[in-house]
């Protein structure tokens, strides 16, 4: 299995020099305020408010300090390649544990557990070392760690060269080859998963914001009478049940095949239980249109495409399909397919050629089947509609039956997890990756399907295969790379890369900042000293620190805040408008670079405003 | 149940007279999988004059001429 990598020196350097920046700015700070409280010549005004940001200061100083590092959940997976020589462990505890409880779970083990980068402490990624323990002895207590509910995931931290860099066996850099491996300990009987991709593309993208309707027999994510949930769907986010056979905001299943399908899309995943889905982060919008005999009315469908298409899904799966085509169905698919869903369909399971409708509209995405080896399943239908092939399962007796795709779901009252075979299985396997790739910020169905078909694995025959067989890992990789060149094409609720700690590591630069240039304060331009410096941070920070955060974070409403005393501070206002103008414009440098979500850019930009009024009034 | 070609004949005939589709449906149902052929939990295929005859004893005693 492929070592997960991480760059360390610049990574490590950029991380000092944060922590550096911050810390030598808070100790300035300090001065400068400790200076102004204790000199009798400054206004009572002045003192008073010297007096209040010295003890934010140092509140701010002793949480940066303390404050563990944030960080990314990197599963770390079992590799077989693990170095024998090891010196040390990367374990990856669950991330609910307290900081007691994980120091505890090291005394028990009789290791020390540090945080792995100043990156990865908030999910509790932690390296032990046991370099004086003999390799048996590190063996048994990797298993043991293994083995313990609390630890989510755990291996060898083994280092080796690339490129000259060096390269750590945990916690890779966003752009680095790197795998996700699931806790779910069914996980390594999905052969379907790995076959397409997942740990590496779970690395880049897991759906996150992502609404998938499956319309298909319901969906077993809450209990109704004598039928249990499905205890894998447990964590999975639902949206908008409906059931369009009766009636009614419910969409339970009473087949199990719509279960199934949903639990391949989204599964609960990393949860220590059962088993794992592709997009697990998507929220699955379940509308049920096929009866407990898993048929229904074309009717229906299209209704429930409809209902999907107005009601925020991003991606339509349809396990299903008959033999004739339906004017109702195909106008409900280009309706949807023209407000941006993007609709997969299963291509069939008739053996032999001939597409089914849906999945033989132009605007649907057909998948064929394939097992275990890549090739065309005995069951899959296929033809010249279909546009990519995926894992749905290949086996003929019970004695293969592992080939089949293993899932959760509730068949005759039962909470199971049962390998199933049919395209029924493979296109969910699509739409998990449409997902994915809509998180990446390529959202509209050409773009998708184009994705899709771009990075399949080739084939020789297109019409069993389409494109080939989808590969996740290199759609995800395409996807999130041009969609950092299209800024037209980032997410409605991105991210902005800023390391964890950047807010309070900001809060306490941009006061000290404040302090230091308080003498200069009355100089033209002074204020170009709050916002060159804080633009250059802001940029080489969000460039390189490759960290993940809510936008919320970058907005200036921080310093806004941090610094609105300030503005009572005799010269100092403009320090304050530097200061949010700096941060604006490097905000808006990383937005116009892709990364940047344009309300907290105009938000940014409304507060930068606001202050350069203000400052005008006086 | 083996399904002979009489039968077989009949079953065709039915569909055609009927409006139905291949499965001997009303014509515009959909199936999980797309077909009701392949049990995709069992992974078994059937005979799809066998599922017509077993779904719909009627057909059986079906006249053309009716």
């Amino acid at each position: 299995m492929t070592p997960r990598l991480r760059v360390t020196s610049v990574r490590g350097l950029l991380s000092f020099l944060w922590r550096a920046f911050g810390f030598i700015g808070a100790v300035l700070g300090l001065r400068r305020w400790w200076r102004t409280l204790t000199n009798s010549d400054e206004p009572r005004s002045t003192r008073l408010t010297a007096a209040f940001f010295l003890l934010v200061m140092a509140t701010l100083l002793v949480l940066s300090l303390f404050r563990p590092y944030g960080g990314r959940h990197q599963a770390s997976a079992p590799s077989a390649s693990a170095s024998a020589s090891a010196q040390e462990l990367v374990v990856d505890l669950r991330d609910d544990l307290s900081r007691s409880a994980v120091n505890a779970v090291g005394r028990e083990y009789g290791v020390e557990f540090v945080p792995n980068s100043p990156e990865a402490v908030d999910e509790r990624l932690m390296l032990a070392d046991v370099s004086k323990l003999s390799a048996a002895r590190r063996a048994a207590l990797l298993d043991r760690l293994r083995a313990d509910s609390r630890v989510e995931a755990a291996d060898e931290n083994f280092e080796m060269q690339l490129m000259g860099w060096r390269i750590a066996a945990a916690s890779p850099a966003r752009g680095q080859v790197a795998e996700v491996t699931p806790n779910d300990p069914r996980y390594p009987e999905q052969w379907h998963l790995n076959l397409i991709g997942m740990p590496r593309a779970w690395e880049k993208s897991t759906g996150k914001g992502c609404v998938v309707a499956v319309i298909d027999t319901g969906c077993a994510f809450e209990k109704k009478d004598d039928i249990p949930a499905a205890s894998d769907l447990k964590g999975t986010r639902f949206t908008k049940p409906f059931d369009f056979i009766t009636n009614t905001k419910r969409a339970y299943d009473d087949h199990g095949h719509g279960t199934h399908v949903a639990g391949t899309i989204a599964q609960a995943t990393n949860n220590g239980h059962g088993c794992a889905g592709v997009a697990y982060d998507a929220t699955i919008m379940p509308l049920k249109v096929l009866t407990q005999y898993g048929s229904g009315t074309v009717a229906d469908i299209a209704n429930a495409v409809e209902y999907a298409a107005n009601n925020g899904a991003n991606v339509i799966n349809m396990s299903l399909g008959g033999p004739r085509a339906a004017q109702v169905l195909a106008k409900a698919c280009r309706y949807a397919n023209q407000r941006g869903v993007t609709i997969v369909c299963a291509a069939g399971n008739s053996g032999r050629e001939g597409v089914g409708y849906p999945a033989a509209y132009p605007e649907c995405i057909a998948v064929s089947s394939v097992g275990p080896d890549g090739n065309l399943a005995f069951y899959s239908s296929w033809g010249e509609q279909v546009c990519i092939a995926a894992p749905g399962g290949n086996y003929r007796g019970e004695a293969e039956k592992h080939q089949g795709v293993l899932q959760n779901t509730v068949f005759n009252k039962q909470d199971v997890f049962e390998f199933w075979q049919g395209t029924s299985m493979a296109s969910p396997h699509a739409a998990g990756v449409a997902a994915l790739i809509w998180q990446t910020g390529v959202k509209g169905p050409a773009g998708i399907r184009a994705k899709l078909r771009d990075t399949a694995t080739p084939k020789d025959d297109a019409k069993k295969y389409g494109a080939g067989v989808i590969n996740a890992a290199a759609a995800v990789g395409a996807s999130a790379a041009s969609a950092t060149v299209q800024p037209a094409r980032v997410s409605s609720q991105p991210t902005y890369p800023v390391p964890a700690h950047g807010p309070l590591a900001f809060a306490v630069a941009l006061l000290a900042l404040a302090a230091v240039l308080l003498r200069q304060a009355r100089r033209p331009l002074f204020w170009l000293g709050g916002a060159l410096p804080v633009l250059l941070l802001c940029c080489v920070a969000t460039g390189f620190a490759g960290r993940l955060v809510t936008p919320v974070a970058g907005t200036a409403v921080w310093p806004f805040l941090l610094l609105a005393g300030l503005f009572g501070v005799r010269g100092l206002r403009g320090v304050l408008i530097g200061v949010c103008a700096g941060w604006f414009a490097g905000a808006a440098a990383v937005g116009l670079l892709g990364w940047g979500p344009t309300p907290w850019l105009l938000a940014n930009a409304a507060v930068a405003g606001l202050l350069g009024w203000m400052a005008a009034r006086e | 149940m083996a399904v002979d070609s009489a039968l077989k004949a009949k079953i065709e005939a039915w569909i055609k007279a009927t409006g139905r589709n291949e499965f001997g449906d009303p014509d515009g149902t959909m199936y999980a999988g797309g077909t009701p052929l392949f049990d995709e939990r069992t992974g078994k295929t059937k005979d799809r004059f066998e599922h017509i005859a077993e779904k719909h004893p009627e057909v059986k005693d079906w006249e053309a001429d009716r």
